[in-house]
């Protein structure tokens, strides 16, 4: 297991995840989010390290 | 996962074009794909003033940099709607000015508490009336003001793809076919009002997003208040699912929509048939000189801001 933060917030994810695995484990639909990783924009297969800052930045506006 | 066009790492995957991209061959795309919806919509050409509504979030934000990278005379607008609620308007406009004033772009700005003493929330409940149809009215005249101010041949906003799909969904929803004829990402100019574009519609809130992120834009990253839980947003939750299921539907949603709204037109000409200055039913406000089909003379938002003209007007009639 490794340990990152998504927004401020620790969390366990088994080794060798991916944003594509953390968006599922969050709920969250991959069309509107966007994962920042310690500071840099990060593509879906991107393989989450221990200790990973992650900032899940939601892009939809209301208009 | 590698960029397509240089093997660099990539920073996105754009599901619905096939392809991961570098931050730099990122930036590429959605600066081409702003200027193919800008000549593809017939938008404006570069010898045109174009004025960027900014509102220090994302997409108006992005736009005005697209615009200035791509070479474009541009200047700006914000609107300062004076929303308290978690410093939301004083945080946008020091985010708008901050831009602007980093890309070099003259930005003025309209504040309805400097103007009237009082934001689009003590407005609303003074009139019982909802903020989101005031500030839409509110919006839509100082939009117009702005591009008189700054001499603008065009108004252009950041309305994105996501957006566009999103009001036609609700349109259909309805089947209004009146909105349906005028959903357009082109309003030309007539009877004194300027042009409107929107030249992000090419692009999703993701993209835009994205774009802001790579660039370094530093934009209002929560929303307006008043948005939560707004129809609008369900819409776009709704097309999103389908996206997510099947990349690429909402751009072809859309532009298949352009490609007919002459059908839903035919059905209401009115709604996009230039006439004849002389036909119009527009006349000067008498308070203040902008356009107005009102029989009376005074235009809605003169009525609703500056009460104490109406009466002063009425009385000498």
């Amino acid at each position: 297991m490794i340990t990152v933060k998504i927004n401020g917030e620790e969390r366990q994810m088994p080794a060798k995840g991916t944003i594509r695995t953390l968006a599922v484990d969050l709920g969250l639909n991959p069309e509107t989010v966007l994962f920042v990783v310690n500071g840099v924009l990060q593509p879906e297969d991107y393989r989450l390290q221990d200790g990973d800052e992650v900032e899940v930045v939601s892009v939809v506006s209301g208009g | 996962m590698k960029c397509r066009i240089c093997g660099k790492p990539a920073v996105i995957k754009l599901r619905a074009h096939n392809i991961a991209l570098c931050p730099e061959h990122f930036v590429e795309f959605v600066q081409k794909q702003t200027a193919k919806a800008i000549k593809h919509y017939r938008m404006f050409d570069k010898d045109d003033h174009i004025a960027v509504a900014v509102s220090g979030g994302k997409d108006s934000l992005a736009l005005l940099d697209i615009l200035t990278e791509l070479g474009y005379k541009v200047s700006a607008f914000y609107i300062d709607l004076g929303i308290k609620h978690m410093d939301y308007s004083k945080t946008s406009k020091e985010k708008a000015q901050a831009f602007c004033e980093k890309k070099g772009v003259k930005c003025l700005v309209y504040s309805l508490p400097e103007m009237f003493g009082m934001g689009i929330d003590e407005a609303a409940r003074k009139s019982r009336r909802t903020p989101c149809s005031l500030c839409g009215m509110t919006k839509r005249y100082l939009m117009n003001v702005a591009a008189r101010d700054l001499e603008a041949d065009v108004v252009a906003t950041g309305h994105n793809l996501d957006d566009q799909a999103a009001a036609l969904f609700a349109n259909l929803m309805r089947w209004d076919v009146s909105y349906l004829a005028k959903g357009y990402p082109v309003l030309p100019a007539e009877h004194g009002f300027p042009k409107k574009v929107k030249p992000l519609v090419f692009l999703t809130e993701r993209e835009i997003a994205a774009y802001a992120i790579v660039r370094g834009i530093d934009y209002v990253r929560y929303e307006c208040p008043h948005s939560e839980g707004a129809r609008f947003l369900v819409y776009k939750e709704h097309l999103n699912a389908i996206e997510n299921m099947s990349p690429g539907t909402k751009r072809r949603f859309y532009q298949g929509y352009t490609e007919n709204i002459w059908r839903f037109q035919i059905e209401f000409p009115e709604q996009c048939e230039k006439k004849d200055e002389e036909e119009s039913p527009m006349k000067p406000c008498k308070i203040c000189g902008m356009p107005t089909a009102s029989e009376d003379g005074i235009c809605s938002f003169c009525r609703f801001w500056r009460p104490e003209e109406v009466k002063k007007i009425k009385g000498q009639e």
